[in-house]
């Protein structure tokens, strides 16, 4: 894939997390696309979600019941299928954060020039 | 675990929707794509460019389907799928091999299924009422077995005494009784009339669909109320659902009542099996049947007697209680029946108790007839599949051999061993979920054959039809067939060395060398099949042994009834009829003789009485037991019994003795002991040799009086006219008990005659339609009943018998010939495998007849192991069913070595097949086979 911007791999597991997070976010149901754009848009285009990748980890959410796909309306009026969290999701999320930032913390304790 | 469930869950709707979900993914790529393309455009691309950009960016559509699919675990059940529908094929391209498959495990499955659902219903299955599990059947244990009989008095003791139980139940057997509608020109009828407590629907929590059920009040002790409710079946039957019927009055053996509720679908009481059509109050007895004294007598004992324990309050605890009051009963027995006592009759009434078995599944007398025989029956139908089994086993085995090619190559492509047996396996039980679907379908059928041998008013509403039990069993037994068969041969057809496979280096000297796998399933077949032959084999001559066996009496052509007779036919009328219907019953056509008697001999009735032989001194202990039958004349010329001595009852012994008193005309209270009314005028007697031989030894017994020591005959001397030849009284399977026949119209009383009896050379349909016509025209009020004849009597007191033997020697016999169409196959597979090395035998100088011998002492060798196996194991096992056996020791060496002689026979026919073929293999053509 051609790209200019510097792509940057996604630490592994934390995929998932980022949609959870970026629905909750958004306060209201997202389609698949918008969840990439978004991820995307805010980490100033560092992070790249491919679809190769979005679309499974989206279905994974949905058999453990974290999220919730219904069809609707997307912002330009066309039909869409849109994501929500479900209590259980919003849960796992507030602990898959938790548990992130604990490692990240670590991470950086050991990589900061002492 | 709640997750694991709910992912499955939705795992599963998704499986389901697979296809609509396919479309939703298509769309949202669709979506996906579209949105991408149209920020691409307003990037400044053209639209196409766009669209192209967007798609290139999106990637793989085709991966990122399948990834999905992956993800949900839908590959696993499509996998399934796959092997089910490969394994449909293969069974398909080989129809006939199928249909053997199938057809032998699905008769194997279907004779499973069919005993359970016997044993399932006669002795698993609850009752259909509140809370079973809570109920307790009443018995009394004693040294003469088990007892299910309470009087009433005992009855009202337990109820007083009862801190155990919410309540006490109590009901009889069901009787005939004739129903009539007064006024509304409705059919008398007989109907099947059970008495109950007042508490029995309440206690058993069976509430009634119209109406209401039977009460306290309608059965308390100052008076009961002449009340019915009707079965649901009874009022589907004759009132048609009619919610009418509530309030309407009938009668019943003439005496009115009112029908006040119905009995919910399905409530049969309390005996599995039964069918009433209604219920009444045990109180109502004196008014319903004047002069019944079954109220207050403390020695009839007619009752069924459950309840149901408390909250809290163990089995044991309620026994005790319950125990102690029935002691407390046993000793107020009347002194002067306590002195008249042996020593053994003392042990037989003081050493009893209570006791308290589960109630739940209700009381059923088919239960004790039959739970031995069933559960030798399970295991014989057990084994027979399990024969069946090694039969497909071996089927498969070879098909195995011949598939090794094709496994080699998907192995050799990278199919892993653990997916090929999946595969295998997936066949096997597709077709032993074939054979447990025709096995169910037989099954239905076997049980309407299997309650063929059983009595039809015993089963009339045994519900047979498969419950969850039953079809849960059928699952478990298919699957377990399945995998059986299916093993093996799975892991055999995959244990392979790929190069020499792909070779097609037939491995022909492989059956000769080691242990196979056939060889074993051939030797267990054969074990197996001897023992369960060796099994059907001595219930077979103990049934014929019975069968054959000198009863005493001629039971061919005899037809036998009863007659029933409106309420308020007087002793007189009853005498008139029965001498007018004797004298009818000689003039039809081909009749030879006619009688009548207190009941027929081997219903297994009896009455018994202590006797006293004047000139005879017995010990103080001695055992003077006697049974005796009320006949009427010409009795033994009828029953065929042989005249030994004396003569037969003569004129002077058919007229009553004491006359017909006026005040016993339409009353049978028990009639007094006529203690010096006519000490002159004795009963006459004709005794049998056993009890001549016992008291009067090598004197003449002719002219010898005795008397019995209590009841109404209590005093009046008897005096011996004749002696008869020993005839068999309760049972086939007794000693000749001593016992004396009276003349019932020397001394006619209510209840002590009830079974007619005509010797006819006509055939017993045709004698059956005539007797109808001839009581008919004698009183059309008098209604025939209980037609039958006394080989069906016989054939029913050897009903046990019957059904063991039969059914066992079927299922052995099917056994039989499994286990030799298993021999015959695996040594014509053998000699298929051979048929290079016995070419090149031949081509080196072998005779056909050496390699006749050569293949035929191959196959024999195994059948022999599995005789002598099967000899060993029967030796052990059949000690287990000796007490269905008659006159026939459990190792007979008879049975032993016929049917070992038998099976070998059967053996050598089975290998002598495949030994032809082999005899005749053209060593040419079989070298060019390679």
């Amino acid at each position: 894939m051609r790209s200019d911007a510097k792509k940057t791999e996604l630490v592994p597991g934390t995929l998932e997390m980022l949609i959870l997070k970026t629905i909750e976010r958004n306060e209201g149901p997202m389609h698949g696309y918008g969840i990439a754009r978004y991820i995307k848009q805010i980490s100033n285009d560092v992070l790249q979600v491919e679809e190769g990748s979005l679309y499974p980890a989206l279905q994974r959410l949905a058999i453990k019941g974290w999220v919730k796909a219904e069809w609707g309306q997307s912002e330009n009026n066309r039909r869409a299928r849109l994501y929500k969290l479900t209590p259980a999701g919003r849960k796992q999320l507030k602990q898959e954060v938790a548990d992130f930032e604990r490692v990240l913390e670590a991470i950086l304790r050991v990589a900061q020039p002492t | 675990m709640m997750d694991r469930l709910s992912q499955l869950w939705r795992r599963l709707l998704f499986y389901l929707r697979r296809d609509r979900f396919d479309r939703e993914l298509e769309e949202e790529m669709r979506f996906h794509i579209e949105m991408k393309a149209q920020v691409n455009a307003e990037a400044g691309m053209e639209p196409m460019e766009a669209r192209y950009a967007a798609e290139r960016q999106f990637g793989n559509q085709t991966l990122l389907r399948e990834v999905s699919r992956d993800i949900w675990g839908v590959r696993s059940i499509e996998t399934l799928f796959q092997d089910l529908r490969f394994g449909m094929r293969m069974l398909l391209k080989n129809p006939g091999f199928t249909a053997v498959i199938v057809i032998t495990l699905a008769l194997g499955i279907g004779a499973n299924t069919t005993i359970f659902s016997l044993i399932n219903t006669v002795l698993l299955k609850t009752l259909p009422v509140k809370d079973p599990q809570r109920l307790v059947f009443f018995m009394v244990a004693g040294p003469q077995g088990m007892g299910t009989g309470f009087s009433y008095p005992l009855l009202q003791q337990f109820n007083r005494n009862n801190h155990s139980f919410t309540g006490v139940i109590a009901a009889n057997t069901p009787g005939r009784m004739r129903m009539a509608e007064p006024g509304t020109g409705g059919q008398v009828e007989l109907v099947q009339a059970g008495r109950v407590s007042g508490n029995f629907f309440s206690e058993l929590g069976v509430s009634a669909v119209a109406g209401r059920t039977l009460t306290q009040h309608d059965d308390s002790p100052t008076g009961g109320q002449p009340v019915a409710v009707i079965s649901y079946n009874y009022w589907k039957r004759r009132f048609g659902l009619d919610p009418g019927v509530i309030g309407r009055k009938i009668t019943l053996d003439d005496y009115p009542f009112t029908i006040v509720g119905v009995a919910p679908p399905g409530f049969f009481g309390i005996e599995v099996g039964g069918d009433p059509d209604l219920w009444w109050p045990i109180r109502m007895t004196p008014q319903v049947i004047p002069g019944s004294q079954v109220l207050n007598d403390s020695g009839h004992r007619w009752l069924f007697v459950m309840a149901r324990l408390k909250p809290g309050v163990n089995v044991e605890q309620a026994r005790a209680e319950m125990d102690a009051v029935f002691h407390q009963q046993l000793k107020e027995i009347a002194p002067d029946r306590l002195a008249s006592f042996t020593h053994a009759q003392r042990r037989n009434y003081f050493e009893r108790n209570i006791q308290l078995v589960a109630g739940g599944a209700g009381f059923t007398w088919l239960r004790e007839q039959i739970k031995r025989p069933l559960l030798i029956l399970m295991i014989i139908v057990g084994l027979a599949l399990l024969i069946a089994c090694a039969n497909v086993a071996n089927l498969l085995l070879a098909r195995a051999a011949g598939r090794r090619k094709e496994m080699a190559l998907r192995m050799a492509i990278g199919a892993r061993r653990w997916r090929l047996i999946r595969q295998l396996l997936t066949e096997s039980l597709l077709l032993a979920a074939l054979s447990g679907t025709l096995g169910l379908l037989l099954a239905q059928w076997g049980a309407r054959l299997l309650l063929a041998y059983l009595p039809q008013e015993r089963t009339a509403t045994l519900d047979l039809a498969p419950d969850a039990r039953a079809l849960g069993f059928t699952l478990a037994v298919s699957l377990l067939t399945g995998i059986l068969f299916g093993l093996a041969p799975a892991f055999r057809a995959t244990r392979l060395d790929l190069n020499s496979s792909l070779k097609d280096a037939a491995g022909g000297s492989a059956w000769r060398s080691r242990l196979t796998p056939h060889k074993l399933l051939i030797v267990t077949q054969v074990a197996l099949s001897l023992f369960l032959l060796v099994g059907a084999g001595l219930f077979v001559r103990s049934l014929r042994n019975l069968k054959n066996l000198d009863a005493g009496f001629d039971r061919g052509n005899v037809v036998l009834f009863s007659l029933n007779t409106p309420n308020g036919y007087t002793l007189a009328q009853r005498v008139n009829l029965y001498r007018q219907t004797l004298e009818r019953l000689e003039a039809l056509p081909g009749a030879r003789a006619a009688s009548l008697a207190s009941f027929s001999l081997l219903s297994g009735t009896g009455m018994n009485s202590n006797i006293v032989v004047e000139g005879y001194a017995n010990q103080p202990d001695e055992d003077m037991d006697c049974h005796r039958l009320w006949v009427g004349p010409k009795y033994f010329a009828t029953m065929g019994i042989p005249l030994l001595q004396g003569r037969d009852f003569g004129p002077q012994e058919l007229r009553p003795q004491d006359g017909l008193p006026a005040d016993e005309l339409s009353a049978s209270r028990p009639p007094q002991p006529q203690t010096s009314a006519t000490p002159s005028a004795p009963l006459a007697a004709v005794i049998n040799q056993t009890m001549a031989r016992y008291f009067f030894r090598d004197e003449n017994p002719l002219g010898r009086r005795f008397h019995l020591q209590r009841g109404p005959l209590q005093d009046i001397p008897i005096e011996v006219i004749g002696v008869i030849k020993d005839a068999k009284y309760y049972s086939l399977r007794e000693q000749t008990p001593r016992a004396f026949y009276l003349s019932f119209f020397q001394r006619p009383r209510e209840g002590t005659a009830g079974t007619m009896l005509l010797r006819s050379f006509a055939d017993s349909a045709s004698a059956a339609a005539a007797i109808r016509r001839a009581v008919q025209e004698i009183d059309p009020n008098v209604q025939t009943l209980n037609l039958r004849t006394m080989d069906e009597v016989v054939d029913r007191s050897l009903m046990r018998e019957r059904f063991v033997a039969q059914l066992g020697s079927f299922f052995s016999l099917f056994a039989l010939l499994l286990t030799s169409i298993g021999l015959y196959s695996a040594l014509s597979y053998a000699v298929n495998q051979r048929t290079h090395e016995i070419g090149v035998r031949m081509a080196l100088g072998a005779r056909p007849r050496d390699v006749l011998r050569l293949t035929i002492n191959q196959g024999m060798k195994l059948a022999l192991i599995g005789i002598g196996i099967g000899l060993g194991g029967a030796l052990a096992l059949t000690r287990l069913m000796k007490s269905l056996l008659f006159d026939v020791s459990a190792t007979d060496p008879l049975t032993f070595t016929v049917i070992a002689l038998l099976l070998a026979f059967v053996a050598l026919l089975a290998c002598w097949i495949p030994a032809r073929r082999a005899a005749k293999v053209d060593p040419m053509t079989a070298l060019r086979f390679e």
